[in-house]
């Protein structure tokens, strides 16, 4: 097929013709789309505060997320305006939705559901929601990831578009209007929506089911855990891969920093590749006694039994694989502490972790062996390469770069580079 | 009824599917795997940064079969790695090659970080013309992205909207801002690579520092610049120190031209300049002197 609509939309884009006939056209069926979409859109009030958006699944009945109903009752204000008291009639803490049922007044609106055909890879989709003070805004994208052919139906319906909080119970549609999910949260720069096909027992039903399991209208139990897990990173790479390792164990949730109303049961912490330890932990108050996983670049010079005793109940290295943190945050949830035996070995002892440490000049001029690793730097080599060519560990090539980003005041390797061949130090 | 919305969809979906159908999954490093486009036929084109071992690499195929591949060679200088696969029946890359991305032009950047292929889309924010890594490789066109990047990006094909590539995504070579290396680009290392293993760059071993020529030494050489590098580092048996470069030496221009930074000595050290005498033009004892420097190959492993 040749993409003749989005070939012309191309060229219109870069030609900076937005009057022009695909794209003028474009503009009013999205418009016209966006318009549908929000008379089946709903805001959720409880207690007086806005706290998101539903789906008016049928007659009486909307459907939103768990988190942004959080007591038995709510409010919730239609498309033209109208109030009417609603009552939460199911939850489903695992697949973070809820079902409300109010007293419709009139003929309504509901949402036209998407059962087929599958979602591509690629599909337009917009979101409703209301973020901050606007009410019903708009949102387009694409979808990020789809399910593959006889695969199980995935949790999430991954789009790459752009949430804020207060979209979080509101519908993501096709470009027909139709539904293929309830937005829940943003991950990694990705919005994620429960597909419209885990609502299950929809049309006329008083009571239906939301999700496999029917918790009815049971308040969320102590016990039957999920553990809360909050991520925080100043580095949105590291952020997303320790999100996808806490994503893969079914028994850990995922807090959206932008949009948690829940507090976390866990919290990890990456501060990054900076040395020292983050503000964050050191300045913590006192009574705050949530369990902290933290991920140190460099464990020696004592980084490791610091964090432990500024507040740190795991500590792993930053390079720790997937399985190491699902198993600090399940052992810092269940009350221990979790280190890596090397470092635990070395607390009891006393000492640091690693016997190789580089000498720390103050006065700027590198040792042979850091010019050696800044030339090898400049070639572009990344540590486990350089830690190869010059027969030392990678942990002790680490070192060797910290001590050389602090003598040459660069807070990269770009900028370490970029000095070292100003100041000469790099061979041409 | 929504036509033109739902043709878009459509076919932005139908573009997806199809150069999708040339993205792989590699799997070299842990945790994330990253992603690949097969770029003629058994060859295919990763990312130098997210590929962390030379060995034992594989690749997870668009039906979702895994095939081991073997590293043809890899050039950290644009992050551009070439692996071969053999024996399989994949269609290669659909290139665009005859009209160059536009600014403002709608793009989709394809990712396959496991089994399923991935898009985010986008427009192209900058289109420019040749520019330089900060390791000295030669860019031929930059192409910015106005796009979110995501898990298993890089070494994935930035695609237009009919489907065609427009180059390989990185967030390895501008501090993890995206940019894409053009078709241009990845065909010149594809090539030089699957020659030669390598990517050959000329050295000198010297180290400059920028200084200012005295005003007063200026006018009496006559010289028009008054930034140069002076040599503060001449490695013994290199080739400057064979040719007779001296420490103290200030290198006003190189081939005719004048340098001004460590960047201009890196334009003059492209890899077809290996073994050809460059005009090295110097102040030594207050007089400005010419002779003539030959570069030989980088040397790769100068301490192991």
């Amino acid at each position: 097929m040749t993409a003749s609509v989005a070939g012309g939309l191309a060229h219109e884009l870069a030609a900076g013709r937005m009057t022009a006939s695909v794209a003028g056209g474009l503009a009013h069926e999205l418009a016209a789309a966006v318009e549908q979409l929000r008379r089946a859109t709903v805001q959720v009030r409880t207690r007086g505060r806005a706290t998101g958006a539903g789906v008016l699944w049928d007659a009486g009945l909307v459907i939103t997320n768990a988190h942004v109903v959080r007591g038995e009752r709510a409010t919730i204000e239609l498309h033209d305006g109208t109030a009417a008291p609603a009552r939460v009639v199911r939850r489903d803490l695992r697949r973070d939705l809820a079902a409300l049922e109010f007293e419709p007044s009139g003929a309504m609106v509901s949402a036209v559901i998407r059962d087929a055909p599958p979602l591509r890879v690629g599909e337009l989709v917009i979101a409703i929601g209301h973020p901050g003070n606007l009410v019903g805004a708009a949102a387009l994208g694409i979808i990020h990831a789809a399910e593959r052919a006889g695969e199980r139906r995935p949790r999430w319906i991954q789009a790459d578009v752009r949430l804020a909080p207060g979209f979080s119970g509101g519908p993501l549609a096709d470009t027909a209007g139709r539904i293929v999910g309830v937005n829940t949260m943003m991950q990694g720069g990705l919005a994620l929506a429960v597909p419209a096909s885990a609502v299950a027992g929809r049309p006329g039903a008083r009571g239906p089911r939301v999700g496999r399991r029917s918790l009815g209208a049971a308040r969320p139990r102590a016990g039957v855990s999920v553990i809360r897990v909050l991520i925080v990173s100043p580095s949105s790479v590291s952020r997303r891969e320790i999100e996808r390792a806490v994503a893969q164990d079914p028994g850990l949730a995922l807090l959206a920093a932008s949009d948690s109303l829940e507090s976390p049961d866990v919290i990890v912490l990456d501060p990054g590749t900076e040395p020292e330890l983050p503000l964050l932990l050191e300045q913590r108050p006192s009574h705050d006694t949530t369990p902290l996983v933290v991920l140190l670049e460099d464990l020696e010079h004592d980084a490791g039994a610091r964090a432990l005793r500024a507040g740190a109940r795991a500590v792993l290295p930053r390079d720790a694989a997937p399985e190491e943190i699902r198993a600090a945050v399940q052992a810092v949830a269940a009350g221990l502490a979790a280190l890596p035996a090397d470092l635990a070995i070395a607390l009891l002892d006393g000492k640091s972790s690693d016997g190789a440490h580089a000498p720390l000049d103050t006065d700027g001029t590198l040792t042979p062996r850091e010019r050696e690793i800044l030339t090898l730097l400049g070639e572009g080599l990344v540590n486990r390469e350089i830690a190869v060519r010059l027969g030392i560990s990678e942990h002790t090539v680490k070192t060797h770069l910290a001590a050389i980003y602090e003598k040459l005041e660069a807070s990269n390797r770009a900028e370490a580079v970029a000095t070292g061949l100003r100041r000469g130090l790099i061979m041409l | 009824m929504s036509t033109v919305l739902q043709s878009l969809s459509t076919e932005l979906a139908d573009a997806v599917e199809s150069a999708g159908r040339a993205v792989v999954a590699i799997h070299a490093r842990r945790r994330i795997p990253a992603s690949g486009v097969h770029w003629r036929p058994g060859v295919i084109v990763a990312t130098h940064h997210t590929i962390n071992r030379d060995e034992n690499i594989t690749v997870t195929l668009p039906d979702g079969t895994t095939a081991p591949v073997s590293l043809a060679g890899r050039d950290p200088s644009t992050d551009l790695a070439v692996l071969k696969l053999a024996g399989q029946n994949l269609p290669t890359a659909k290139l665009r090659s005859d009209s160059p991305p536009a600014v403002g032009e709608l793009v989709v950047a394809l990712g396959r970080p496991g089994p399923s292929v991935t898009a985010s889309w986008g427009v192209m924010s900058r289109v420019d013309g040749p520019w330089r890594t900060w390791q000295g490789a030669e860019i031929d066109s930059l192409l910015r992205l106005d796009l979110a990047i995501y898990d298993g990006f890089s070494g994935g094909s930035l695609i237009d909207a009919a489907g065609r590539v427009l180059g390989i995504n990185t967030s390895g070579l501008a501090r993890g801002v995206p940019v894409t290396v053009p078709v241009a680009t990845v065909e010149r290392v594809v090539t030089e690579l699957l020659e030669r293993g390598t990517i050959r760059r000329a050295y000198l071993g010297i180290g400059t520092q920028p200084v200012r020529v005295p005003e007063s030494l200026a006018r009496k050489l006559e010289l028009e610049g008054d930034v140069a590098l002076l040599i503060v580092s001449v490695e013994s048996g290199g080739p400057a120190d064979r040719d007779g470069v001296l420490l103290g030496d200030v290198l006003l221009e190189l081939d005719g031209a004048a340098v001004r930074d460590s960047a201009d000595v890196l334009a003059k050290l492209g890899g077809d300049r290996v073994g050809r005498p460059l005009a090295a033009r110097v102040i030594r004892g207050g007089q400005v002197k010419t002779f003539q420097v030959t570069p030989s190959e980088r040397p790769t492993s100068r301490a192991a």
